[in-house]
């Protein structure tokens, strides 16, 4: 392929990353900033595959059989564990500005400079081979896809300019602000879309070249020789067996790298802007690990078929393309190449720049600033030290790459970086969970995990390519048996991975854990520990108390802060934070300790703690605070937090408490308009017999030449009325019985048919009178009941009957059932039914309310009212059907299977 | 001779009354509810209703709103006679037209006098 276009392309997709870093800020998606997605997020988090994994995977897979899985399954495991650690993480650094993972230990660990500045060495040292490797992946896929040679002689002319691509590229990105704590929204939305782009492209790839190699050897091949071509593609490259030690070691530290590699701190912590955005990449980012490694073993069976033993084993997903005379695919794939390595360089170049302008560089230049005017020329400087920090992390791996990387085994250099990434796992997870771990811990944990890590994995590569004397290999150092780099102490066994790892890790925790029992925290630690260890008890508390004892002005604060956010944002800052908490912001006042403590933590997030906390030092007079004054004021604090939570429950209770109250009252006032609606109706109904008796009293009285039988019939009919206002008192007093639950039943054994034949019996007279037909069905069912009260019922029921049928052609009937574990009694009329808006008021003592005007039928008084609550005592019901004109049929029910202990 | 509607759905209470009237006089229609008194006024125009309110199917404050609002039945009298005792009931009785409203138990003194006053 032509390399002038190709360039074309390799600039006009830089370009494109351009336009999306500076245009996404201001893009939105659903009402939301496409940079604050979740899911842009997420994606963002893969910037962990890189050129390695996207050409690597399959080199490995070529040569080391399935052993490359582990890389992914490590981060994989470890995601939900990596969930709640990098919560508290991230909380601990957003709240104390935090911005390195060399700020970090450093800050845990009392802001302890010498520390910060070992890290950062320490990560440049394990990095600068693997940000080479990038390089390298770029310029060789250029170089196989215009059919250039590999052995070219002298200076790699395209790396160095790649390299100075990828420094104008990450300076444009990441250090065009000094708050590194402020996110670089652009550059989450490229990193995500670059992961969009090497996703897609090695998926693309991978549907392609299986297809094609499956159908090209389907026309001459058996499936028989297919499988066994697959088995011999194992076997031949199976050449160590499976070790569980290998996959152990390797998972382990690629799980740790998943979580501490810079590059992987500056996207989970610093470009990360909420805590939420954490529950979405815990499975999001597994997800694409898997997805990304499907088609990995199937390219590399297509590439052993059809390539054969290649020297170039690394670019199968390259080579695979152009031999199947694809060059479209094959540029694609360069562009998922170059995805993966300029997202890792970038993002990871920003983070060592970090480092190394806040814990190298600035930490050296505050120790000689003794006066503002000193602190101010570094604040003019922060952003070229930090151009400069990139510049020079670039330019590093270009060397590495051009000088040192002929002479050491590529292959292996990702895990590599990883061992020397794992070498802070102890520093920093003790930090957030292991209060008593110190710095001087920290120090000879992390300084003897690099050294063993030195000494296992670079120096057998020297000594190889001849740099250092072989005889370190074969006989050890110093000539001692038990120093060779590949077997310390006698290991042997594992892989030089998982030999460096144990021994390295080893040293590491032990030294960390052993010398920080051994020896004390000063006050400052002892503070930072307590509030890194108990982050979530501390975090609501934390901006506002007292952190600092000592004099400040605020003018020197103000001027201070003002040497690197300058003169309008340090005025805006500090007047904002005077106005949320409420303090004095007097030119002439004196800054109130909480004012000190967030410049400094405002400083933290420019320069780094260590320097932030010596430039804060300048302008105030400040006395040690010790850890117990600091958890006093924190303490205070949370009892506040706690009282105000006590205030607030009570609140709530007193609230609860009053709308119980509405709610008695409420049920009350109702309770007296029923009241109201009962006495209503008795005095109605005691009304109407009165009007009679009345009546008939005035006419006998004023007509006393009456006929005698007109006279006897007024007198019994005055006599009769009397008569039912005996019994409307009677069922008064009797429904108030129910009513007030003073009611109690009478349970015994007995059939339900005797009670009827009993009740229709005694009311033999009036049927006969009545020329009634009364049809009672055979039946018979033992129930447990009240017997006296179940006559009542019945005696109402049928009487009623009687009273409504027409005389002479009267019928009733009587039948019972079982429904429904209930016995059901029927007692049906031929009378002339009960209109249907009645149907439930007829059971309803209050159907005189207030507004009513109509009237129910006369002559069920109460007595169904009482019938009612009879049948629920005995936990069972009464009801009506009834068609007007054609009769009428109630219905009581009672529980089968009452036991006679009831009672 | 006038005509006179008693509408009550209490047995004792029509029988009390029908006699009273017909010992003054009058010559007496009865009705058992509101249905039979809307039927009897239309077609006898009675000079005079004794009205209950509360009936089984129309009330008496819907049959007293029908006479008042009928031109034809402009010269009838209404008489409410009622169990409803309460200030609210016999304010509203007299509001939609009725001439007066008796609360039962009632002196048939009184109502025989409200009668021949009305009807003079």
């Amino acid at each position: 392929m032509n390399p002038v276009i190709l360039s074309i392309v390799f600039v006009a997709y830089l370009l494109l990353l351009f336009i999306i870093a500076f245009k996404a800020e201001g893009w939105k998606w659903k009402g939301r900033k496409v940079t604050s997605l979740p899911m842009v997020y997420a994606l963002s988090v893969s910037v962990f595959c890189t050129a390695w994994t996207f050409y690597g995977s399959l080199g490995s897979a070529s040569t080391g059989s399935i052993n490359f899985l582990a890389v992914y399954l490590g981060p994989t495991i470890m995601a939900p564990l990596g969930f709640l650690f990098l919560k508290k993480l991230v909380r601990v650094c957003k709240l104390q500005q935090i911005t390195s993972l060399a700020d970090l230990i450093s800050s845990r660990y009392g802001k302890n400079i010498a520390l910060g500045s070992i890290v950062t060495v320490c990560c440049f040292i394990g990095i600068v081979p693997y940000l080479s490797l990038q390089l390298k992946a770029v310029s060789e896929s250029f170089r196989i896809l215009c059919g250039l040679s590999f052995d070219y002689k002298g200076v790699d002319t395209l790396a160095l300019v790649i390299s100075f691509i990828l420094i104008g590229f990450t300076v444009l990105f990441g250090s065009r602000k000094t708050l590194t704590s402020e996110q670089h929204g652009g550059l989450l939305a490229a990193v995500a879309f670059e992961s969009v782009v090497k996703l897609f492209v090695f998926i693309l790839a991978g549907l392609v070249i299986s297809y094609l190699a499956w159908s090209s050897l389907s026309v001459d091949l058996s499936a028989n020789k297919i499988a066994y071509g697959f088995a011999s593609f194992f076997k031949e490259n199976d050449t160590k067996t499976f070790n569980f030690g290998d996959w152990f070691w390797v998972a382990l530290i690629s799980g740790f790298a998943s979580l501490l590699l810079p590059r992987m701190f500056q996207i989970n912590v610093v470009e990360n802007d909420s805590e939420h955005n954490l529950s979405h990449s815990v499975w999001i980012f597994p997800f694409y690990l898997l997805l990304i490694n499907v088609f990995v073993l199937p390219v590399a069976y297509a590439g052993y078929l059809f390539l054969g033993n290649s020297t170039t084993v690394d670019y199968t997903l390259l080579l695979l393309p152009l031999k199947f005379n694809l060059p479209w695919l094959a540029v694609f794939v360069f562009i998922g190449g170059i995805s993966a390595a300029t997202s890792m360089v970038v993002v990871e170049t920003i983070a060592l720049s970090t480092m190394f302008s806040n814990s190298l560089v600035i930490p050296f230049l505050a120790r000689q600033a003794n006066s503002n005017s000193k602190i101010s020329s570094i604040g003019n400087n922060t952003l070229f030290i930090r151009k400069f920090g990139v510049f020079f992390t670039i330019l590093s791996a270009y060397l590495y790459y051009e000088f040192v990387s002929h002479y050491t085994s590529l292959i292996s250099i990702g895990l590599i970086s990883f061992v020397s990434v794992a070498q802070f796992a102890p520093a920093v997870f003790g930090g957030l969970y292991w209060k008593s771990g110190n710095k001087y811990g920290a120090l000879s944990g992390i300084l003897i995990g690099f050294v063993v890590w030195f000494f296992t994995l670079i120096v057998p590569s020297l000594a190889q390519n001849n740099i250092l004397s072989r005889d370190i290999i074969d006989y050890g150092l110093f000539h001692l048996v038990w120093l060779k780099p590949n077997s310390l102490f006698g290991l042997e066994g594992w892989g030089s991975i998982a030999h460096a790892s144990f021994w390295s890790l080893l040293f590491n925790f032990g030294c960390y854990v052993v010398v920080s029992v051994w020896t004390t925290q000063t006050e400052e630690e002892k503070a930072q520990s307590e509030l890194f260890v108990d982050i979530f008890k501390y975090s609501e508390v934390y901006e506002s108390s007292v952190v600092y004892k000592g004099v400040a002005y605020i003018p020197d604060v103000k001027a201070l802060l003002a040497n690197f956010v300058g003169d309008v944002r340090a005025s805006n800052l500090i007047s904002a934070f005077s106005k949320r908490h409420k303090i004095e912001n007097d030119i002439s006042a004196k800054a109130d300790p909480r004012m000190v403590a967030f410049v400094e933590r405002t400083l933290s997030g420019i320069v780094g703690s260590a320097s932030s906390r010596l430039m804060v030092a300048t302008v105030v007079k400040e006395e040690e605070v010790s850890v117990q004054e600091l958890m006093g004021v924190l303490k205070e604090s949370q009892n506040l937090i706690a009282l105000n939570n006590e205030l607030k429950r009570k609140t709530v209770e007193l609230n609860n408490t009053k709308s119980d109250l509405e709610e008695t009252n409420r049920k009350l006032i109702q309770l007296d308009e029923l009241k109201d609606d009962f006495l209503t109706t008795v005095t109605h109904e005691l009304r109407t017999p009165i009007t009679s008796i009345r009546a008939f009293s005035e006419i006998l009285y004023d007509n006393p030449d009456m006929e005698i039988e007109d006279r006897q019939h007024y007198t019994n009919i005055i006599t009769r009325e009397t008569e039912r206002i005996t019994r409307l008192i009677a069922q008064v007093l009797d429904l108030e019985k129910y009513e007030s639950g003073r009611q109690k039943l009478h349970l015994t054994r007995f059939d339900l048919y005797d009670v009827v034949i009993n009740v229709v019996e005694g009311m033999q007279q009036l049927i006969a009178e009545k020329q009634v037909n009364v049809n009672v069905a055979e039946f018979s069912f033992m129930i447990v009941a009240d017997e006296d009260k179940i006559t009542q019922v019945l005696i109402n029921l049928i009487s009623n009957a009687v009273k409504f049928v027409p005389s002479s052609s009267g019928e009733i009937s009587v039948d019972s059932s079982i429904e429904n574990e209930m016995i059901n009694l029927v007692v049906a009329d031929n009378g002339k039914g009960i209109d249907p808006q009645f149907h439930d008021l007829i059971f309803d003592k209050f159907y005189q309310a207030e507004n009513q005007t109509l009237r129910k039928p006369k002559g069920s008084g109460l007595g169904l009212a009482i019938c009612k609550k009879i049948m629920l005592l005995h936990g069972g019901d009464i009801s009506l059907k009834s068609i007007p004109g054609q009769g009428s049929a109630f219905t009581i029910s009672l529980p089968i299977n009452r036991e006679l202990s009831y009672e | 001779m006038n005509k006179i509607l008693i509408a009550d759905d209490e047995p004792n209470i029509l029988l009390s009354l029908e006699f009273l009237m017909r010992k003054s006089g009058y010559d007496v229609f009865i009705a058992r509810n509101g249905s039979e008194a809307m039927e009897i006024i239309n077609r006898d125009k009675p000079q005079l209703v004794v009205l209950d309110i509360m009936m089984p199917d129309i009330d008496g404050y819907q049959i007293c709103s029908y006479i008042k609002s009928n031109s034809e039945l402009a010269d009838c009298k209404v008489v409410f006679l009622s169990a409803k005792a309460k200030e609210s009931d016999i304010k509203k009785g007299l509001e939609i037209g009725a001439d007066a409203y008796l609360t039962k138990p009632f002196s048939t003194r009184v109502l025989m006098q409200k009668i021949v006053e009305l009807l003079k």
